[in-house]
């Protein structure tokens, strides 16, 4: 998911949860803060490290691929961005190192996504909106595991962006307009070149010669195009997703062509981490894609975002209002669509819409919801305050209880991985039975603790 | 990390500084041992490569590709203990084009670490730069000289240099604490 959903859309979930503006906001910031926590802004904030919720681009380039690296890896993807659905699932007589890297699959509804909203409960306005951010991430990156696994998160050529009889045929007539326009544009180019430098004659050889090859870039146009609409057995259609693995590359949501990471036959390259080789896909609310996970036996699965998206919406309505008091219990699996249908069509409507950021429209119904402006997404809101402040005071600030509730959710998260027996995301002490022992920035939590009692 | 994955990590540390320095006094030519690392080497990353397909890569879709690679791989590997009988500058152009590929890819990825905003794409392209020549070096020396001892040097600088950072990442702390 992206800054619309994380964000905005979060905003407009806890408005529904019964939150005011002001809370709403400051729930919706630190959800889409999870995005922007690095250690580079960590170090530049002189924050400690260990709080660290996502990694750059340029930080994943640079990591190293050892045991230490990899369960710090494995410790942030797997705590905020692709929570593992379930620890212990029966996957018959496999290795133990395959059965590691397998239990760490991301999806909704696991015990840890429960976990998570109790963990804050009673907590901060930033530790809501850091467990929004992870309840929301559970829906959109379903079927893929946050640690480098090629067993686990590769996929083939076989990848189809499923659309329906209208869509597919709107956007065969955009592609062949924008390739018409180019193709114009190729011809006025050669035309200008032929008068200005050829006689007749070979103008007219040129000319023959063009035309032959137009007719067969038609010919090879509509050859290419049949290949790529397919129709499964089950009626749908599919458009064969092309890849690319330039990250210059913008995604072209109107011919198909999305970026992805490159293939990496070594099981724990980094390009092999989380949904990099499905691209960006399962991040757009309006795609429905149908390809072969890499674990899945050659079954294939079909994901259909915005019906995910939505119950992301609706999940994270329920889960606000248990933080706030309103029901008792929190569950998995029980969302609040009630609450969210007066705005139902609105959101469907947004969800749907083909575009690569839909920020626009979440914060036009967020204002519209809440009848005051939402102010844009601002890195710098919760730093400027947090370097400011004493540095006694600094646990107080807005990022200071961030980065709080991310330790406290990473402390969580690899506690129950290890407890499970799978050492991916690294060794947890238990310090009511041993005390503490390891990182240093985890102290904050035990200070928090005693300071509870 | 285990304390035994500690001491392990340790001990192979201080094993490869052990070799690069045996590499440089060993009487009867360090290319020999050069060669007989590199071919086991080949040899052992075959052999991961199996088990990774035994144990991991049979379960996934398209894993067979891993035993295929693996299996040629190893064919290089033996083809390699070969060298051990034959000239000094058979090793060298052998050298030259492993760097020659290994400069190349070097530098392929650091330009992408570059579009990826990487601040070490320089160190990545300057490595990949370092290896081209090494390789222009061993194919020139190698026909002209006849030595390989430069590679001797190389190689054992290389080994140090790993046995260091396997020495330090040895003593990280690692755990994390679990408050329930």
């Amino acid at each position: 998911m992206q800054k619309d959903f994380h964000y905005f859309a979060t905003i407009c979930a806890a408005h529904l949860a019964g939150f005011d503006p002001e809370e709403s906001i400051a729930i919706g910031y630190a959800s889409q803060f999870t995005d922007c926590c690095t250690k580079m802004l960590l170090k530049m904030a002189d924050a400690p490290l260990s709080a660290a919720t996502t990694q750059s681009q340029s930080e994943l380039a640079d990591s190293r691929i050892d045991l230490v690296a990899l369960q710090d890896i494995t410790r942030i993807w797997a705590s905020f961005h692709f929570l593992p659905r379930d620890l212990t699932a029966d996957i018959g007589k496999k290795s133990k190192l395959y059965k590691n890297k397998y239990h760490l699959i991301c999806g909704p509804n696991g015990p840890l996504a429960v976990d998570t909203v109790n963990l804050v409960k009673g907590k901060t306005p930033e530790a809501f909106g850091m467990a929004m951010h992870v309840i929301a991430d559970t829906w959109a990156h379903t079927y893929f595991a946050g640690t480098p696994s090629l067993v686990i998160n590769d996929t083939t050529s076989w990848f189809y962006e499923i659309l329906t009889e209208e869509e597919a045929a709107r956007l065969e007539e955009e592609k062949k307009a924008m390739q018409s326009a180019k193709d114009e544009e190729a011809d006025r180019k050669i035309e200008t070149i032929l008068n200005a430098h050829m006689s007749a004659k070979v103008a007219a050889n040129a000319a023959q010669a063009a035309r032959a090859t137009e007719e067969l870039n038609i010919e090879r146009e509509r050859i290419r195009s049949e290949e790529e609409i397919i129709r499964f057995a089950d009626g749908q259609v599919g458009r064969k997703v092309k890849f690319n693995h330039n990250p210059m590359s913008p995604d072209d949501l109107v011919t198909g062509y999305y970026t992805n990471a490159a293939k990496r036959s070594r099981e724990n390259s980094i390009m092999n981490l989380g949904h990099g080789r499905a691209g960006h896909l399962p991040d757009y609310s309006f795609i429905k894609y149908k390809y072969l996970p890499a674990w899945g036996n050659y079954e294939s699965i079909t994901k259909d975002n915005p019906h995910d998206y939505y119950n992301a919406f609706c999940q994270m309505i329920r889960a606000m209002r248990f933080l706030r008091g309103d029901i008792g219990e929190f569950r998995a699996d029980e969302y609040d669509y009630e609450i969210a249908l007066p705005v139902k069509d609105e959101i469907d409507t947004i969800l749907r819409r083909r575009q690569v950021d839909a920020s626009k429209d979440w914060k036009a119904l967020a204002e519209k919801m809440m009848g005051c402006p939402v102010p844009d997404f601002e890195i710098r809101t919760y730093l400027d305050e947090y370097m400011e402040a004493d540095k006694n005071d600094r646990d107080d600030t807005p990022f200071g209880r961030f980065i709080i509730a991310a330790l406290a959710q990473k402390s969580m998260v690899t506690g129950k991985i290890y407890n499970s027996g799978n050492l991916l995301a690294g060794y947890s002490v238990d310090f009511s039975t041993k005390g503490f022992r390891g990182i240093k920035d985890f102290t904050k939590l035990v200070i928090g603790m005693e300071n509870r009692k | 990390m285990t304390k035994v994955q500690r001491i392990l990590r340790v001990f192979e540390g201080i094993m490869m500084l052990l070799c690069a320095v045996l590499l440089n006094v060993a009487p009867f030519g360090g290319y020999v041992i050069v060669i007989v690392i590199l071919a086991l080497s080949l040899i052992n990353y075959a052999f991961r490569r199996l088990i990774f397909y035994f144990t991991m890569a049979r379960y996934m879709v398209g894993g067979r590709s891993i035993l295929y690679s693996a299996v040629i791989i190893l064919d290089f590997g033996i083809l390699m203990l070969g060298f051990v009988s034959l000239p000094g500058i058979y090793l060298a152009i052998y050298l030259g084009v492993i760097h020659l590929v290994s400069g190349g890819v070097d530098i392929y990825n650091a330009i992408d670490a570059k579009k990826l905003g990487s601040s070490l794409w320089l160190r990545g392209a300057v490595v990949g730069a370092i290896n081209i020549v090494i390789a222009f070096v061993a194919i020139v020396a190698g026909l002209t000289t006849k030595s390989v001892q430069i590679f001797v040097v190389i190689y054992s600088i290389g080994l140090v240099y790993s046995a260091i950072i396997r020495i330090v990442s040895a003593f990280r702390k690692t755990a994390i604490v679990y408050i329930q």
